[in-house]
C-alpha cells in the first residue's frame, strides 16, 4: 500500500489530536505491527467522558473502510488542531473498539493491509 | 440503507434533462446542436446553451450526469455525500465546457493512473469525475487551436489524459495547501495544472484567452424549471424520511438508529463544512436532500436578488451549489460568501447583475468552510477578497480549468485560515 505508515501515523495524529484538545488528557499508545495489517492500542488514563460523549465518538469512528475517499483525503487527517476529522480516521479503519471503565477510555482501531 | 435504493436519487436529475431537452427542441435539431456543443472549445464562459440550443444543451448535461452517474452505480461506490456532489458537479458543468466528447480523456487519465498504482479505479473515481474540469483543455487543444486537425484531435488526446494521470497525486497533495477550507480542492489542482500546461502552450504561440458566450433568452424557463427541482428535492426528502424506519440494521448487521429530520438538520448545520464533511454520514439521506433543495431556492433567490438572469453558467453553479449541499454547504456557512461577495461587488469594479459576479457568489461558496469555522465575519471577508482574487486568477489557465472559482478559493482560504487562526489563538 502507497504511504502506508504515513497513513498509519496520521490517523494516530488525528485521535490524539481530538482527545488532548477536547478533554485536555493524558495518553498511551501502542502501534502493533501484525501479519496482516496494524493494531493501533490508545489509552486515555484518568479521562471521564459521559456515555452520551462515547457514543457520538462511536458514531464518528464506525469503521466503514472506503478507499473511493480515503485515498484522496487522508492528507486532511490529524492537520488541524480544533477541528475533528474522526471520520476521515474511521473511512481509514477496518475495525474500532471503544470503551470506558474507572480507569480511562480505551480505544482500539484496526487497520488491514490490502494489497 | 443499502445503497441501491440511493442509486434513482443520482440518475433522477439527469434522466429529467435528457427527457425535457428532446421535449422542448424538435428531436431532429439535437444531433446538429450537440455538433456545434462539441467543436465549442468550451473555454470558460462559453454557454452551451448559447452554442448549441436549449434542448441539445439539456440533452449534454443529462447524458454527462448519466455517464457520471453509471460509473458510481457500476463501480459499485457508496452513494455518500462526495459523489452527489461529484455527479452533481459534472451534469451542472455539462451546461457550460463539459461535453459528451471532451470529459473521457481526463477519465481515461486517472484510469491510468489507477492501473500503473495497480489499484481499481473506483478508488480514484472521486478525483476522476471532478477532474473533468480540465475538460476544455481537450475541446481547445482540438477545435480551438488553429491546429491542422491530424495533429490537433492526437494532442488534444495526449493532453487531456496526461492531465488526468497527473491529478490524482497533485490532488491529494494539494489538501493540505488550505487545510480543506476550500471545498472544491480540485479546482484548485485544476488551475495548477491548467496554468502550468497554458504556460507551455503559450511558449508555443497557442493563444488561450477566456471567453464570454453567454446566452440570455432562456432565463424564465430556467429558473422555473430548476426551481422545482428544488422542491422535488425537499418533497423527495420529507417523503424519505417517513419511508425509512427509525432504527434498522446495516449492510454490516448492525442497529443504526436513523435521527429524525430535525435533529439531522441539527447535525448538519452544527458542522463547518470543512472537507470532509459528508451531509449522508452526518446528518441522513433525508435531510441531506431538503438541505440540497433548500440551498437551491437560497442560489435562485441570490441571483434574482443580484438582478442576474439565469443562463448555463448560472444553472451550473446552482447545480453545484446543490450537489455540494450534500458535502459540506448549508445556510448558515454559506450566507455570509454570498453576503462578502455582494458587498464587494458594491464597492469594486465589476457590475452586481453581470454572470462573472454572480458565479463568484455561488461558486465562492467553496468558502463555506470559512464561515462554519471561524463565524460570520470571517465568511464575509473571504467572499468579499474572492471577488477580487477570482476575476485575476483565469489570466493564469486562460479559462481551460472550469473550477476557476476553486482555483481561486485555495489562495484566499491558504492566505486567510493561518491569519485568522493566529489573530483568534493570541491568548
Amino acid at each position: 500500500m502507497r504511504y502506508e505508515v504515513k497513513k498509519i501515523t496520521k490517523m494516530i495524529d488525528e485521535v490524539l489530536t481530538f482527545f488532548i484538545y477536547n478533554y485536555n488528557s493524558c495518553a498511551k499508545v501502542d502501534l502493533m505491527c501484525q501479519a496482516d495489517g496494524y493494531k493501533i492500542a490508545f489509552e486515555f488514563p484518568g479521562l471521564q467522558i459521559s456515555d452520551e460523549e462515547i457514543a457520538r465518538i462511536k458514531k464518528l469512528l464506525k469503521a466503514k473502510r472506503d478507499p473511493s475517499l480515503a485515498n484522496y483525503y487522508w492528507q486532511l487527517t490529524g492537520e488541524v488542531e480544533d477541528d475533528c476529522e474522526l471520520p476521515l480516521v474511521a473511512i481509514m479503519a477496518d475495525k474500532v473498539d471503544i470503551k470506558k471503565d474507572e480507569t480511562g477510555v480505551q480505544l482500539v482501531i484496526y487497520r488491514k493491509k490490502l494489497e | 440503507m443499502k445503497e441501491h435504493f440511493k442509486y434513482p436519487l443520482l440518475v433522477a436529475l439527469p434522466l429529467m434533462l435528457i427527457l425535457t431537452g428532446f421535449s422542448i427542441s424538435p428531436v431532429k435539431e439535437i444531433p446538429a446542436g450537440l455538433m456545434n456543443i462539441i467543436y465549442s472549445p468550451g473555454i470558460l464562459l462559453t454557454d452551451y446553451l448559447a452554442v448549441g440550443g436549449s434542448g441539445a444543451a439539456f440533452v449534454n448535461a443529462g447524458l454527462c450526469g448519466l455517464a457520471a452517474s453509471l460509473m458510481v452505480i457500476f463501480l459499485k461506490v457508496n452513494v455518500n455525500g462526495p459523489f452527489i456532489a461529484a455527479v452533481f458537479t459534472v451534469t451542472g458543468f455539462a451546461f457550460f465546457g463539459k461535453n459528451i466528447f471532451n470529459i473521457w480523456p481526463v477519465l481515461i487519465g486517472v484510469w491510468l493512473y489507477a492501473a500503473y498504482m495497480k489499484t481499481s479505479f473506483r478508488n480514484y473515481l472521486i478525483v476522476a469525475l471532478f477532474g473533468t474540469t480540465l475538460a476544455p483543455m481537450v475541446s481547445y487543444l482540438a477545435f480551438g487551436s488553429g491546429l491542422a486537425i491530424w495533429i490537433s484531435v492526437p494532442a488534444s488526446m495526449f493532453f487531456g489524459i496526461l492531465s488526468g494521470f497527473v491529478l490524482p497525486p497533485l490532488a491529494s497533495h494539494m489538501l493540505r495547501f488550505h487545510d480543506g477550507y476550500n471545498i472544491y480542492n480540485i479546482g484548485f489542482t485544476g488551475g495548477i495544472v491548467g496554468s502550468f500546461f497554458v504556460a507551455i502552450m503559450r511558449s508555443f504561440e497557442l493563444k488561450v484567452r477566456p471567453v464570454e458566450i453567454i446566452s440570455s433568452e432562456y432565463s424564465f424557463f430556467l429558473a422555473v424549471f430548476f426551481n422545482v427541482f428544488f422542491v422535488l428535492l425537499i418533497i423527495t426528502g420529507f417523503a424519505a424520511s417517513k419511508l425509512i424506519p427509525s432504527k434498522y440494521l446495516d449492510e454490516d448487521g448492525d442497529t443504526v438508529v436513523n435521527p429524525s429530520v430535525s435533529e439531522a438538520m441539527k447535525s448538519i448545520y452544527r458542522s463547518s463544512g470543512r472537507l470532509v464533511s459528508d451531509f449522508v454520514r452526518i446528518g441522513n439521506i433525508e435531510s441531506a436532500l431538503i438541505n440540497m433543495g433548500v440551498m437551491g431556492i437560497a442560489s435562485s433567490l441570490f441571483v434574482i436578488l443580484l438582478g442576474g438572469s439565469f443562463n448555463g453558467p448560472v444553472v451550473g453553479g446552482m447545480l453545484t451549489v446543490v450537489g455540494f449541499s450534500a458535502y459540506g454547504k448549508h445556510l448558515k456557512n454559506s450566507i455570509p460568501i454570498f453576503a462578502g461577495v455582494f458587498l464587494a461587488s458594491l464597492i469594486q469594479v465589476w457590475e452586481t447583475d453581470t454572470t462573472a459576479v454572480i458565479l463568484a457568489g455561488l461558486f465562492g461558496t467553496t468558502l463555506a468552510p470559512i464561515a462554519g469555522h471561524y463565524g460570520p465575519l470571517a465568511g464575509i471577508a473571504a467572499g468579499f477578497f474572492h471577488l477580487s482574487i477570482v476575476m485575476n486568477v483565469i489570466a493564469l489557465h486562460g479559462g481551460i480549468n472550469l473550477y476557476n472559482n476553486g482555483f481561486s478559493g485555495g489562495f484566499v482560504a491558504a492566505f486567510l485560515v493561518p491569519l485568522i487562526d493566529a489573530l483568534r489563538k493570541r491568548s
